[in-house]
């Protein structure tokens, strides 16, 4: 996967200070891949409501499951830098 | 509850009732008892934000070169700690932004801390206010993408480096901001939360002595999430204003 010209580099604390910063960076691969999937039905659902329609909510689904994926497979290749 | 939180909010609720429920009416967002529409979650805010405009007076007052008193040595701490995280996230020292960024921090960290006291509920432990404050941040950074980089500029910024993967990446991008908003509002609301809940049953079922754990376990969860949810923005910011071509 390309590397996003935009996304900027986390910083890295030293210390105490570092390591927790770390582990709530990766904590947030726990939070990201649900609330991306359920900010993509909620995009999905209103556009359904607004066009009179019944299947975008399925395409907000499953784009919400990529979004996510790519957020968390983010997450781990920064991570993953990081410690080399 | 401390009788005096609950005391100032039958006042406000007492003076404010009528043109709260009228700017709630005018957003057609129900209110549940239109007598009682502001609650003591909102008044500790208030309360939160009363001490963040004194503190900031007071310094600006008793401003000296020669003589810094406590009040401004917290406020050069304070400001020395976001200027060098932003030097370390956006690269720059002085940008603009650090004042928002502080004042996130500062009211984060001064609510999560609200739940020390004994009877008190932490106001960011209900999602209504990380809610509101993770809304907020995500407007402004992207206000100031849209400013720094232009709106043809900033939406591109959403289609990736592929032209041809643009039509997919678009809506994934977008997708992506929104769940921003959520993942910033349930990080903090769930630890808050969490934490009260450990206060809580320390302070119940431990005998005396024990609790200060809790409140030391409580105070380390409020300073680490006010951080990282203003990290959290700093990149977010850093990310929206940062020029393709500078990478």
């Amino acid at each position: 996967m390309p590397e996003h010209p935009n996304r900027s580099r986390p910083p890295q604390p030293s210390g105490a200070l570092g390591g927790l910063v770390k582990a709530e960076r990766l904590m947030q691969i726990a939070f990201i891949l649900p609330c991306a999937v359920v900010a993509g039905w909620l995009v999905g659902y209103l556009l359904d409501k607004w066009l009179h329609q019944h299947w975008i909510y399925i395409v907000g689904l499953l784009l919400g499951c990529v979004a996510g994926f790519i957020e968390v497979f983010h997450i781990v290749l920064e991570n993953e830098k990081d410690n080399q | 509850m401390l009788a005096w939180i609950v005391f100032v909010t039958r006042l406000l609720n007492h003076w404010f009732a009528a043109p709260v429920d009228a700017l709630l009416g005018a957003l057609h967002i129900p209110v549940p008892y239109p007598s009682h529409p502001i609650n003591n979650t909102f008044t500790l805010e208030l309360i939160v934000f009363g001490i963040l405009v004194l503190f900031f007076i007071v310094v600006r007052l008793r401003l000296s070169v020669e003589n810094p008193d406590g009040a401004q040595h917290m406020a050069e701490i304070l400001h020395e700690f976001v200027s060098s995280q932003a030097e370390q996230v956006m690269g720059d020292r002085d940008t603009p932004h650090i004042p928002i960024l502080t004042c996130l921090l500062a009211f984060i960290l001064l609510c999560n801390c609200f739940g020390l006291l004994p009877g008190i509920e932490t106001p960011t432990s209900n999602p209504v206010v990380p809610l509101g404050l993770a809304v907020c941040a995500w407007v402004y950074y992207q206000w100031n993408g849209v400013r720094a980089q232009g709106p043809i500029g900033y939406v591109k910024h959403f289609m990736g480096p592929v032209a041809w993967l643009a039509p997919l990446l678009f809506p994934i991008e977008i997708i992506s901001h929104l769940a921003r908003i959520m993942s910033l509002t349930i990080r903090l609301y769930a630890n808050m939360y969490a934490s009260d809940l450990i206060t809580l049953i320390f302070f119940s079922g431990i005998p005396l002595a024990i609790p200060i754990v809790g409140l030391g376990l409580h105070l380390f969860v409020a300073v680490i999430q006010a951080y990282i949810f203003m990290l959290l923005n700093m990149i977010y910011l850093a990310e929206a204003t940062a020029h393709p071509e500078h990478h």
